[in-house]
């Protein structure tokens, strides 16, 4: 008797262990390993149905003033949720002022968009929805467009308890971007442990990479390859754009863009905060002559010597950098 | 005699209220501001053009918040909104400040703080999206939050102006004012205003003349300010706000 009463015990914690797991696949957002937490606000806790909803909304035309720009039309998942242009075009012939980045690697970053401006992610899509120059749309316009569809009405009221407003479309949306990482890359398997993921001319330019002699590590840590920091890496005397001192209002930090992982880099040219780089040629060149004369320019900058043979290394390892996985 | 007594209490009681409703009556129970945009030349009409600096100009958003009002007079002061309370300001806009019950008074100055108290111009975890649809800090169209930037904008003038001189106003021109250094006290000083009992509407006067001054809408660098990326205008418009604010019945 004894005997059968562990085991039903033992059987109704298999039971109850099971189903617990089942909910955390789905409702539970489940960082790749070797990453750090993704970031989520206190007063929106992921869920399965967030995330599927603002996946929705990514790809769906309505959420602009004409019905005519998703944001997949600036950030490509074949791009690495980026796209391949200077800058990127919206409603009315608009054009945005920065490059567009990438979105994967979103949901770890402290503060958001290149001059940090945006405190958390929850309400980063307020911009590309509101920006003349992409959506166009009063964020109170786009909710009254969706509450006004049966369809979507009834998934935000099923996902978030309440109807779209302008707390819960860009939260869904961003639920959705911290679904995006999945540091399936060829340097992510090697540092898993296999050895052989990555090639011997990716692991000399690995090698390049964290030496004392190039520093990019310094800048691009991994296991993000980004401090998240603010910096000024010397790529103009002077500055149209600038950056963090727009949101500071501190004359020391004009120039300054946060600092942009590495991850996918092979896919997201071109680069810079203002697209100004075509490839990473110019960009292992730029960083080899020291940039410009900025007196911002971050201590980091300071140049050095690079052979053709270590740059295409250098290149391969970037190469290993991308996702092979992609969502 | 107990109905003799009756009658006594009931004709008291009537007395008494009647002594209440009096005092209640000489009272100021309310005090209501509309705001009003003038230029030298009398008052300006949104989406109407008008004569500013020598140029032609029109507005089709004029808006500010403001909080911390405190009303002077002799003796002592009537704060009416302290630093949680904001109002939302601008054309067609009212707010009511109900159920003060205070002597009437000769108002000699009036204290606002334009802009929106530091722990509450943030997005933070409790941040404007989560506001309810009547609170002056939730989403408005025209919005008065910032998108790219965290917090609002404390004054914000959307409009055109001409710069060929064909008489069409047709160039954007953009004063957005927010952060932290762009908070401003004003002190509004005038002439004795009699606060009465009852209702009392007040109107709050904005010069555009003044909070213009020396802008001139023909220098491009003129044309736009939001905050950071134009400080020097943004600056000179914050420091002319103290000029342009008056208070009339």
């Amino acid at each position: 008797m004894r005997q059968l009463w562990w085991f039903i015990i033992l059987g109704f914690t298999v039971l109850v262990t099971l189903t617990m797991s089942c909910f955390t696949d789905v409702d539970n957002l489940n960082t790749p390993d070797g990453l750090p937490p993704i970031l989520i606000s206190e007063n929106s806790p992921y869920s399965y149905p967030k995330s599927a909803l603002g996946r929705r909304l990514f790809f769906d035309k309505n959420i602009s003033i004409d019905s005519t720009i998703t944001c997949a039309n600036c950030h490509l998942p074949e791009y690495a949720y980026s796209d391949t242009t200077r800058f990127s075009n919206g409603v009315n012939n608009g054009t945005t002022d920065r490059n567009s980045p990438s979105l994967i690697y979103a949901g770890f970053s402290p503060l958001i968009n290149k001059d940090g401006g945006v405190v958390k992610l929850d309400l980063q899509a307020l911009i590309p929805i509101e920006d003349h120059n992409e959506m166009g749309i009063h964020i109170l316009s786009l909710a009254e467009r969706l509450q006004a569809d049966q369809l979507y009405n009834q998934t935000f009221i099923d996902a978030f308890d309440r109807e779209p407003d302008a707390f819960t479309i860009p939260r869904a949306l961003a639920h959705f971007i911290r679904t995006l990482p999945t540091a399936s890359s060829s340097y992510d398997k090697f540092v898993a442990g296999d050895e052989d993921a990555m090639t011997d001319t990716e692991k000399k330019g690995m090698d390049l990479f964290i030496s004392d002699r190039l520093q990019c590590a310094s800048c691009h840590s991994p296991p993000l390859f980004s401090t998240f920091e603010f910096a000024n890496n010397g790529i103009y005397d002077s500055y149209e754009d600038l950056g963090r001192a727009l949101i500071s209002q501190d004359s020391t930090d004009i120039g300054k863009f946060r600092i942009a992982s590495l991850r996918n880099i092979s896919l997201t040219g071109p680069y810079m905060h203002d697209g100004s780089m075509e490839t990473l040629e110019e960009v292992i060149q730029h960083y080899a002559s020291g940039g410009s004369q900025h007196v911002n320019k971050d201590d980091r900058i300071h140049g050095f010597d690079i052979s053709q043979e270590e740059t295409e290394e250098l290149l391969a390892f970037f190469s290993a950098l991308t996702d092979m996985e992609p969502k | 005699m107990k109905r003799y007594f009756a009658l006594g209490v009931v004709l008291m009681a009537l007395i008494m209220s009647c002594d209440n409703d009096e005092i209640a009556d000489e009272n100021v129970s309310d005090i209501s501001f509309d705001f009003q945009f003038v230029t030298d030349d009398g008052t300006i009409q949104l989406n109407e053009p008008f004569e500013l600096n020598g140029s032609t100009v029109q507005f089709e958003v004029a808006n500010f918040y403001f909080y911390d009002l405190e009303m002077g007079k002799s003796g002592s002061n009537l704060t009416l909104a302290d630093e949680r309370t904001h109002v939302l300001a601008g054309a067609n806009l009212t707010t009511s400040f109900s159920d003060l019950n205070v002597a009437p008074f000769d108002l000699i100055s009036t204290k606002i703080t334009i802009g929106v108290e530091e722990s509450q111009n943030n997005q933070s975890e409790a941040d404007f999206t989560e506001r309810r649809s009547d609170d002056p800090l939730s989403i408005k169209d025209p919005s008065m939050h910032w998108n790219w930037n965290s917090g609002y904008k404390f004054v914000r003038f959307d409009g055109e102006v001409d710069t060929d001189g064909d008489g069409v106003v047709d160039t954007p021109i953009a004063y957005h004012l927010g952060s932290d250094a762009m908070r401003t006290d004003l002190i509004i000083t005038q002439d004795k205003l009699e606060i009465g009992e009852g209702k009392n509407n007040l109107t709050m006067v904005f010069n555009l003349d003044e909070f213009f001054k020396d802008v001139d809408f023909q220098e491009q660098s003129n044309w736009d300010t939001h905050t950071g990326n134009n400080m020097p205008l943004a600056e000179q418009l914050r420091d002319n706000l103290r000029s342009s604010m008056s208070i009339s019945k």
